[in-house]
């Protein structure tokens, strides 16, 4: 194995739903870039619930760095990561208003999709949800994973609750192998419905102001479905 | 496509309950499991099942930092008067009669504390402990003004279609026994029906509690599934909207059989069936 410090550069692209503030984004990315394995997440707090984005930013975090890396080893992480949630001090809170009370206790949900790359040129990527994985190589779309097809988002994608639940949800798991050179793209559902729809190419070169210009016109012409949209670039 | 209008903050729909509180709501309810002296009257069961709904309604748009205003709500109590249940404080006046939800949401008359049972996510049960909001209490006296009912109803959607001409339209529930003792309510329930926003015209759900204890009948599509000596089961048919596209499938995801002229009405229902009804009603699946 190399102990060479992986030149990979990871960049972050984050709009929140139109309407809504920043803080009110409840899509989540980290990554651990430093040494190898790199280690990159997202998550998708969904809507319905409270505490998502808090859950979706603890699923991420505790993804890079804890190893979760397959469906396995993730189930065994969770319910550390559920109990870390259940005594955050805003979930705990005493002076919740009874509507937050009572969500609260039905938990969070979150979709979250993470990828390993390895410096031997292998990755491997598990998923629950419908965040997508675009493996772009030469200027064209090598592979999309665990979704390839525009119309099969739905709106009940598989979730990780923040409490347990009595079925386990759907962790599926792929791998691969990667050269320099190539593009590697997290993005979360409408995103990865709109790039999937019309084109992921040239999405490794946006940066922060033209994803946000992207955005917006793909919402207006009604090929980007309103929902915070975020997309993590891997430059190899 | 009608009814597919997104619906947000800038953009929020409205919920309009028009709710029987006249005397014969007294009775005894057909529906309960309980028969006879321990059946719940039609009026508790009413108001248990709007307080049930409400906070349903709450809960959907309840966030950690507060109630997002996707829906504005209005109630209407028809019996002795013909008067708005709830009203807007002045910092909160949409100048409609309705009123935005968080609104509502921190203004309960009062919290129950309830014990509810919940999966422990180990194959067992535990107990929960639950606050329940009460916003209403059981209230029967006098006529039943469904007519005037309908009619103050037609003001406040109107007034709230002109400020809000994109939105999903309003969907307007009216509980009650039946029968109207003020005129012919289907005229009333078409002037209603008739105001529209770019999205699609008024839906307006009846709710029909009754204390006959024939079995329940959800979201009929033709008159003849209704039993046949209820004449105000078929006027209170005749009124309802029929369900659009979205409701039809939420519908169909419960498991009942719709079809192109599956009416947003029941029956007879008991509890069950009716917050069913109701939350497919406002299932918000464009919500967001």
């Amino acid at each position: 194995m190399s102990t060479r410090p992986p030149a990979i550069d990871i960049r972050v692209l984050t709009v929140p739903k139109e309407g809504h503030r920043a803080e009110e984004n409840e899509d989540a990315a980290a990554y651990a870039a430093d040494t190898w394995p790199v280690r990159v997440a997202i998550a998708d707090g969904a809507t319905e619930a409270v505490f998502s984005g808090l859950w979706a930013e603890m699923l991420v975090a505790r993804w890079v760095a804890d190893d979760g890396a397959t469906p396995a080893a993730l189930a065994e992480a969770l319910p550390a990561w559920r109990n870390a949630w259940q005594n955050h001090p805003a979930v705990r809170s005493q002076d919740l208003p009874w509507y937050a009370a009572a969500k609260a206790a039905d938990g969070a949900h979150a979709t979250l999709l993470g990828l390993t790359l390895r410096a031997n040129g292998t990755w491997k990527s598990v998923a629950v949800g419908d965040g997508v994985l675009m493996h772009l190589r030469e200027g064209r779309l090598e592979r999309a994973w665990p979704m390839d097809d525009p119309e099969a988002f739905s709106d009940r994608p598989a979730l990780l609750a923040s409490v347990a639940r009595p079925s386990p949800p759907r962790m599926e798991a792929a791998s691969g192998d990667w050269a320099p050179g190539d593009s590697l793209l997290l993005t979360t559902d409408a995103v990865a419905a709109w790039l999937l729809r019309t084109d992921p190419t040239a999405a490794p070169a946006w940066d922060a102001a033209s994803f946000a210009e992207q955005v917006e016109s793909a919402r207006t012409q009604g090929l980007l479905r309103n929902d915070d949209s975020t997309l993590v670039q891997i430059s190899t | 496509m009608p009814y597919s209008a997104e619906i947000s903050r800038q953009q929020p729909t409205a919920f309009l309950f028009l709710l029987d509180q006249s005397a014969s709501m007294q009775e005894a309810f057909g529906g309960a499991e309980e028969k006879g002296d321990a059946a719940p009257s039609k009026s508790r069961v009413l108001a248990d099942t709007v307080n049930r709904l409400l906070q349903n309604l709450v809960l959907r748009c309840a966030k950690e930092e507060g109630v997002r205003d996707y829906f504005h709500v209005g109630v209407i109590g028809y019996g002795e008067r013909v008067q708005p249940l709830v009203q807007p404080a002045e910092d909160f006046d949409t100048g409609t009669g309705l009123i935005p939800i968080s609104h509502l949401a921190e203004r309960p008359k009062r919290m129950e504390q309830r014990v509810k049972t919940v999966e422990d996510g180990a194959g067992g049960t535990q107990e929960q402990r639950v606050k329940m909001p009460v916003w209403f209490d059981p209230h029967a006296k006098n006529g039943t003004p469904m007519c005037q009912a309908l009619d103050l109803g037609a003001q406040y959607v109107r007034d709230w279609i002109d400020r809000h001409p994109g939105s999903f339209p309003p969907v307007v529930l009216n509980v009650t026994d039946g029968e109207a003792t003020d005129g012919e309510p289907l005229r009333y329930a078409q002037q209603l029906r008739s105001f529209a926003t770019d999205d699609g015209e008024v839906l307006l759900f009846n709710v029909h509690l009754s204390e006959s204890e024939e079995p329940a009948v959800a979201f009929p599509a033709h008159p003849d599934e209704l039993p046949r000596n209820d004449e105000y089961a078929e006027v209170l048919f005749q009124m309802s909207s029929t369900l659009p596209f979205t409701m039809r499938s939420a519908a169909e995801q419960e498991g009942y059989t719709v079809d192109l002229d599956t009416r947003g009405f029941v029956f007879n229902a008991d509890p069950v069936s009716l917050v069913k009804f109701l939350e497919i009603g406002t299932r918000p699946s464009n919500l967001r």
